[in-house]
């Protein structure tokens, strides 16, 4: 029995870019908008493989960019509405839904008072893995969309901007680049949950000793 | 779960993915190195070959025949196989993927500019 073939990463972005080619750039849009609405698409990658057709010649930088840039801000203010609309339309209008989610989002409301511009920010670019995430509570905690506009169009200026010269200065050699920024990702997460595991570990430690002491 | 408990477990959970980042951290620093960080000033007719682009394509571009194009990824082709991108012909045949990168390499320095076209 055949072994059905080995879709790679790089085989991925490459497939993508095929199917940009073939229907223009609103399909690199529409997966823009699909991957900031929360769907796993690598887009960040194949935002630099594009950066390597535009020095081709196959598209223009400036046109490209300013696509880019309008369909990632076009998927963060969706997302954001639609999350907003979840809130109003489900969790204000059913008490079950409320009790379990209300306490958490009044908790995140606050932390959206005082870091939403800092955190919305820092998720467009470098960590723009949790984008999603944040898009999803900026608009379930009802966060001042003027706000959130303004932040995430200059995200996703810098953002675009730079995946988009990587892939367009090093063309040659996207594909090695999109391995170290796939692996980079990896070990960003991995360093994030170190982190989390240290501080909660002496949140933990600094309770007990305190215990001891007491008793 | 008592508190001492779940902080064992937690230095256990802290050692097991301090490995992991180290090991992540090798992988990152390895796959750098195989980065080319050499930047062209000028584009070059030949930087259109890439894996997404079909045999006809980079043959039509670098202004050779469809069979050299072949002749250089060592691909005895079937009907049909011109109009396949680089990436499906890898996939198709069983080269790997660094194979195909050198092959490729080779094809965009192949360029011959038409007669009468000082360009290079």
């Amino acid at each position: 029995m055949s072994r059905p073939p080995v879709i790679t990463m790089s085989d991925f972005i490459v497939i993508i870019i095929e199917f940009v080619r073939q229907h223009e750039l609103w399909f690199l849009g529409i997966l823009l908008v699909l991957q900031n609405n929360g769907v796993p698409l690598a887009s960040s990658l194949v935002v630099m493989a594009s950066g390597a057709m535009a020095y081709t010649g196959e598209f223009s930088l400036p046109v490209l960019g300013f696509y880019v840039w309008l369909f990632s801000l076009l998927g963060d203010v969706s997302s954001y509405w639609l999350w907003r609309g979840i809130d109003k339309h489900v969790a204000h209008r059913y008490r079950r839904v409320n009790q379990a989610v209300g306490k958490w989002l009044e908790k995140a409301e606050g932390y959206y008072d005082r870091y939403g511009k800092l955190t919305v920010f820092t998720t467009r670019f470098p960590f723009s893995a949790l984008g999603s995430v944040v898009n999803v509570f900026a608009g379930a905690t009802g966060y001042s969309f003027i706000l959130f506009f303004i932040t995430v169009a200059v995200g996703q200026l810098i953002w675009s901007i730079f995946y988009l010269g990587l892939g367009y200065l090093f063309s040659d050699s996207w594909e090695q680049l999109a391995l170290v920024i796939s692996q980079s990702g990896w070990l960003a997460v991995i360093t994030l949950a170190l982190i989390i595991a240290a501080y909660t570990a002496r949140r933990i430690h600094i309770k007990n000793s305190h215990i001891m002491r007491h008793d | 779960m008592s508190r001492r408990v779940k902080l064992f477990l937690l230095i256990g959970l802290i050692v097991i993915l301090s490995l992991l980042a180290i090991g992540q951290s090798m992988r990152v620093y390895r796959a750098l190195h195989q980065v080319d960080f050499e930047i062209h000033h000028d584009r070059r007719p030949g930087d259109f070959v890439q894996k997404w682009i079909t045999v006809s394509e980079a043959a039509e571009c670098l202004n050779i025949s469809e069979k050299e194009v072949f002749d250089i990824l060592r691909i005895e082709p079937a009907t049909g196989d011109e109009d396949l991108t680089f990436r499906a012909l890898e996939k198709k045949y069983n080269i790997s993927p660094e194979e195909m990168r050198d092959n490729l390499r080779q094809l965009r320095e192949r360029y011959e500019p038409p007669p009468g076209n000082n360009y290079e």
